[in-house]
């Protein structure tokens, strides 16, 4: 009782108050594009923008996962266009069967997470400088292995029932099943598993954490692991939904990730984050870049938009002596 | 007073956030003497010697050089009143010249307002030549990061030079990271400075160097002024009774009759370079041992080693009779050990999380649930308990730990140790910077502790504290274990004179 008489006088907390400022910015964003575009508001282009979200979604929680650590995972983007690369290319050119080339696309995510978070974790590298170089260097397996080109996959039928099957007639795909599971699923094990919160401890306090016999070298390897996972799942689900695999797509994947989960009120300095934030983050970021498409801003500028969100979400957060 | 004064403070005071750190202290400069600043950890030295030489200012009081007042608001004007200091900490630029480094923030320009190398390194050897023979071997050239700690202060004291005007220069334990060789060097050069009438203030622990170099002694108390002296008019007994003169009756009635025969903790040859060698120790269930030495006795190198958390060469740990392997502070946890930092605030807190998070974080065990997932509830009676063992004051379980007062936060993370259910609890300073209230309730809990069978370290460099606390005593001194004592009827001459190396 007098704990909810304190919090009245005091008000409500920073960071409930940030929480407020993004639903609030995202409605307005959204209000402002239903005026200027009427089709924007319809069901069926929320659906849309669900299914747009899928892989800056995945992407947004595992750079949330491992900014919660305390560190960026710069290379999200090109393992989830490489991820996507090797699933078309290995059902269209060498013939595997679908399953198993979106289970080997997995695991070239879940192989480049891991060695990211040993460079990071154990070998104790910079973690934006690691995964940038890893970022390059998928980049330039990319191109090695298409050329620049797209690779199609309008024959695989198959393949493309992840991101294409309509769920009982709806618009609704199994992709944007597994994006709600995935948040349902990360929302669980941050809040409810030991590991979940040794991962905050880990980017909250480094020394807390050895203090109280955390392995944080070990959390930080799983976090950029699961990174990798999800940045591979987002990519072949972006090919499935496209029926393509699309070298250039991660391109702008990790400022974008970066901003949403930075706009939903994740810390740049480690040991915190709000996965159902993080989400909403994500939806602002998808919401602007389809709205801008919509009332036809040319894409150039939707790379103003993105940085210009950060700027001012990091903005918002940063504590500045008073 | 009929001697000349060449700097006098008085009616100092400062505090740093409400807490007073110095209550109306005084200290008059000599021309050509060496005036020693003695005093218990927290007595105020440091911060006295920051607000003359500029990096604090003063709240109130007031600074005379010779006989005018004058205001020292940053190191720029202290420096161009000539008072200098050479800080307990050094700081050198390590991919820098001797040279660079003299003249950090101060390098002799050309016309062309470019650094004027060639006179940078000819005033270079010009004050090195005033070291006289202490600086022969030095090349000015050479890289900052290639020489030693005794070098560096070499460094700091040409910085000093550099200066057309020096009056006044302030050693803040000089002698703390140096060898005996480096330590007559410098002994030396302070008296070469004393014979040309520069006046010189010698903050130490160390008895031995206060008598043989200092001519004044001045001591300090709690922030408090107590008195000056002529060294050659006082005694040794003197100037520790006047440091710890103070009557204490925080700490509750001990008898020692929680203390079992069962040992807790034994702790057999723990070694590590020259931060600790040779410890050997056993604390008994119920048992509060305390842990004394001054501030570099190696007293926390050998926890954190005990613990874990930092290396050490070597070092065999029993707990309740059983042989444990303990290389990180995980295994040290699992065989029942705990450990609550010195600094807690920097290694001990989620500063952006809860208090119920904060709480939770030694002891998941507590709040799990028949699935090994979290329980909110769980956490939330877990985190209640916690804030009322040491009545932590704050709007409730889930307020940011960020948001707390320092001696709140302070509370938080003892308050998780002693919730951890450990069967032995090393404690480091566990009241530093927290106020008389809070101390009690601290001493008050882990007698509560000791009385359910636990068995507690206590590491404190406050003599009060570790008679008033403690069990049995042991005193560390330069890295080893120079006394063991009973504690009955034990005064704290008693103690403190094994802290001091003779």
């Amino acid at each position: 009782m007098s704990n909810a008489k304190i919090n009245l006088r005091k008000g409500i907390n920073r960071d409930t108050r940030q929480n407020i400022i993004v639903l609030a910015a995202l409605i307005v964003v959204m209000a402002f594009f239903g005026i200027r575009s009427p089709y924007f508001l319809k069901p069926a282009n929320l659906v849309a923008l669900l299914a747009a979200a899928v892989p800056l979604g995945l992407i947004g929680i595992a750079e949330s996962v491992c900014l919660l650590t305390g560190a960026f995972d710069m290379a999200v983007g090109m393992v989830a266009s490489l991820g996507g690369v090797i699933v078309t290319m290995l059902i269209s050119e060498a013939g595997y069967a679908t399953y198993v080339a979106y289970a080997i696309a997995l695991v070239f995510g879940i192989l480049s997470g891991l060695v990211a978070g040993v460079s990071v974790g154990y070998l104790k590298m910079p973690a934006w400088i690691a995964t940038f170089a890893l970022m390059n260097i998928w980049r330039g397996v990319i191109y090695i292995l298409t050329n620049g080109d797209a690779i199609r996959m309008t024959k695989f039928k198959e393949f493309k029932w992840l991101g294409q099957h309509k769920i009982f007639g709806t618009d609704i795909t199994p992709a944007i099943v597994i994006l709600i599971l995935a948040f349902v699923a990360i929302y669980f094990i941050l809040r409810y598993t030991k590991f979940g919160r040794d991962l905050h401890v880990v980017g909250g306090n480094p020394e807390a954490a050895k203090n109280v016999g955390l392995r944080v070298e070990l959390c930080q390897t799983i976090a950029f692991t699961i990174s990798g996972f999800l940045s591979a799942l987002a990519g072949v689900l972006f090919a499935s939904r496209s029926g393509s695999g699309q070298p250039v797509i991660g391109e702008m994947y990790a400022m974008q990730a970066i901003a949403g989960a930075v706009v939903g009120g994740t810390s740049m300095s480690g040991g915190k984050t709000n996965p159902a934030m993080t989400f909403v983050g994500i939806m602002f970021v998808v919401c602007l870049q389809n709205g801008l498409t919509m009332i036809q801003v040319p894409a150039f500028y939707q790379h103003i938009a993105t940085g210009a969100i950060l700027v001012l979400a990091i903005l918002v957060q940063t504590e500045r002596p008073k | 007073m009929s001697e000349e004064i060449i700097l006098r403070a008085e009616n100092i005071v400062k505090s740093f956030y409400g807490n007073r750190v110095l209550n109306g202290v005084e200290i008059s400069l000599k021309p050509g003497k060496v005036h020693a600043l003695c005093g218990e950890n927290g007595a105020g030295k440091s911060t006295l010697l920051k607000i003359i030489t500029g990096l604090y200012i003063k709240d109130s009081g007031q600074i005379y050089l010779d006989g005018k007042e004058i205001e020292v608001n940053n190191v720029e004007t202290a420096r161009k009143y000539g008072i200098h200091v050479v800080p307990q900490e050094m700081q050198m630029l390590r991919e820098l010249s001797v040279a660079e480094n003299i003249f950090l923030g101060n390098q002799p320009r050309t016309k062309a307002g470019t650094i004027d190398w060639k006179t940078m390194y000819r005033r270079a050897n010009e004050v090195k030549s005033m070291l006289g023979k202490p600086g022969e071997k030095l090349n000015v050239r050479t890289k900052a990061g290639d020489l030693g700690m005794g070098a560096w202060q070499l460094i700091e004291i040409m910085r000093a030079f550099t200066s057309d005007n020096l009056r006044v220069i302030a050693f803040d334990e000089p002698t703390s990271s140096l060898s005996d060789s480096e330590v007559e060097i410098l002994f030396s050069l302070i008296r070469d400075l004393r014979s040309r009438g520069i006046a010189i203030v010698y903050v130490s622990h160390r008895m031995k160097e206060i008598f043989e170099l200092c001519d004044e002694v001045s001591i300090f108390r709690d922030g408090s002024y107590v008195g000056t002296r002529a060294v050659k008019d006082t005694t040794n007994d003197e100037l520790v009774s006047m440091m710890i003169g103070r009557d204490v009756n925080l700490f509750g009635d001990r008898d020692h009759s929680d203390v079992q025969e069962e040992v807790a903790l034994r702790a057999t040859n723990f070694s590590h370079g020259k931060f600790y060698q040779d410890i050997n120790l056993e604390v008994h269930k119920g048992e509060i041992l305390g842990l004394y030495g001054l501030v570099g006795a190696g007293r926390t190198e050998f926890v954190r080693g005990l613990f874990g958390a930092d290396h050490k060469d070597s070092g065999e740990v029993e707990v309740l009779g059983k042989k444990v392997t303990i290389k990180t502070p995980g295994q040290a946890i699992r065989a029942g050990i705990g450990l609550v930092t010195e600094n807690r605030r920097e290694e001990g807190l989620l500063l952006e999380n809860s208090l119920k998070w904060n709480l939770s974080m030694t002891n998941f065990k507590a709040i799990m649930d028949g699935l090994h997932n979290l329980s909110m509830r769980k956490e939330k009676e877990y985190a209640t308990k916690g804030m009322q063992i040491f009545r932590v004051k704050a709007t409730g379980y889930d307020m940011n730990a960020g948001g707390l007062s320092g001696g709140n936060q302070q509370k938080v993370v003892l308050a998780k140790w002693v919730m951890a259910d450990c069967d032995v609890l090393i404690v480091d300073e566990p009241t530093r910077g927290i106020d008389v209230g809070a101390k009690a309730e601290v001493y008050r809990a882990l007698h509560q502790l000791a009385s359910e069978g636990k068995a507690i370290i206590m590491v404190s460099s406050e003599l009060p504290e570790i008679i008033g606390v403690s069990d049995r005593i042991l005193v560390m001194c330069e890295g080893r274990i120079t006394a063991e004592l009973q504690n009955e009827n034990l005064q704290e001459d008693d103690v403190i004179r094994y802290a001091f190396s003779s």
